[in-house]
């Protein structure tokens, strides 16, 4: 189960790593939001990174379509609404999981103990959080709608 | 007197930022070239000259470490100034890439005037006579730029 302090350092870490590189405000919620208020897109893209060591956890964070078009656009220089490659979506979201998750394993393990993975990115349809098992669900709010999160160990 | 730079980074997105920001540092670019890991960029480095490498570290089949071990194991790639942009941050792995002859490291998420006030610092270190050439070429200063270690 994540405590409430990984929960913490989760927050810095999407609140740096969104806010430097992606000016995109995201904010850990402390609580789920109730499911009237998940206005679920068509599309989300899920990305997977562990780490293992003294410490470990794989998180998977399932990103509206429209958060990784917006920030794909505007990290390759392009137009808010340009059209962007699959691919490029994909390796962008995977490289903010692997700064988020880095960035928050920074924090967790200064001593720099454990092994960060190689993060994947993957295009999903029909996600509902209800699906979500194996570890604790956890939500970010954007102006995108919500990001979700699953923490396990 | 243009630079080649060397970037090292599995996402593509990611080499084309990095470019971006290398570009916009004022210094002459020659050779911009890519590599998605550390074994893609031994290869790069065995068939052109290159004068700055900028290296993530979490990369499949090659990491930043590894590479930069096998750099320093060569005569003639050893003095190439490498630069590593990595999400990982903690203090232990930036004092291990320092004591393998990384010249400097900066954090992931950055500031492209980070990475602008690093290259330049790294570059007027390893060739202040071709730097001092330029007219009008920017000189890094003391100016909070600095690398994260």
């Amino acid at each position: 189960m994540i405590t409430d302090e990984e929960k913490r350092l989760l927050n810095l870490a999407a609140v740096e790593v969104f806010g430097t590189m992606y000016f995109t405000p995201v904010e850990l919620l402390p609580e789920l939001p109730a499911q009237d208020n998940w206005h679920l897109e068509a599309q989300y893209i899920k990305t997977e990174i562990g780490f293992n060591g003294p410490q470990r956890a794989r998180l998977c964070f399932y990103f509206p379509r429209s958060l990784a078009v917006t920030i794909a656009c505007g990290f390759l220089g392009m137009g808010p609404e340009c059209e962007v490659e699959e691919a490029k979506i994909l390796d962008t979201m995977r490289e903010a999981a692997n700064m988020m998750v880095g960035n928050l394993l920074g924090r967790l393990d200064p001593e720099g103990a454990c092994v960060l993975g190689i993060p994947k990115a993957e295009v999903v349809a029909d996600f509902s959080p209800a699906s979500l098992a194996g570890g604790d669900v956890l939500a970010l709010i954007s102006d995108f709608g919500f990001i979700w999160a699953l923490f396990g160990r | 007197m243009a630079f080649n730079i060397l970037v090292v980074d599995d996402s593509e997105t990611m080499r084309a930022v990095i470019k971006k920001t290398v570009g916009m540092c004022g210094v002459q670019i020659g050779e911009f070239r890519e590599a998605g890991n550390g074994r893609e960029a031994l290869l790069v480095l065995e068939d052109a000259w290159v004068d700055v490498v900028l290296s993530d570290i979490n990369m499949p089949e090659m990491g930043g470490v590894e590479f930069l071990r096998e750099v320093k194991k060569s005569e003639v790639l050893r003095n190439i100034p490498i630069i590593f942009i990595s999400t990982e941050s903690s203090q232990a792995r930036m004092d291990e890439v320092r004591k393998l002859g990384a010249d400097a490291y900066v954090k992931k998420p950055f500031q492209p005037e980070k990475i602008r006030g690093i290259l330049l610092e790294v570059l007027n270190k390893a060739y202040a006579s071709r730097m001092t050439e330029e007219a009008g070429l920017p000189v890094a200063t003391d100016g909070g730029d600095g690398a994260d270690f």
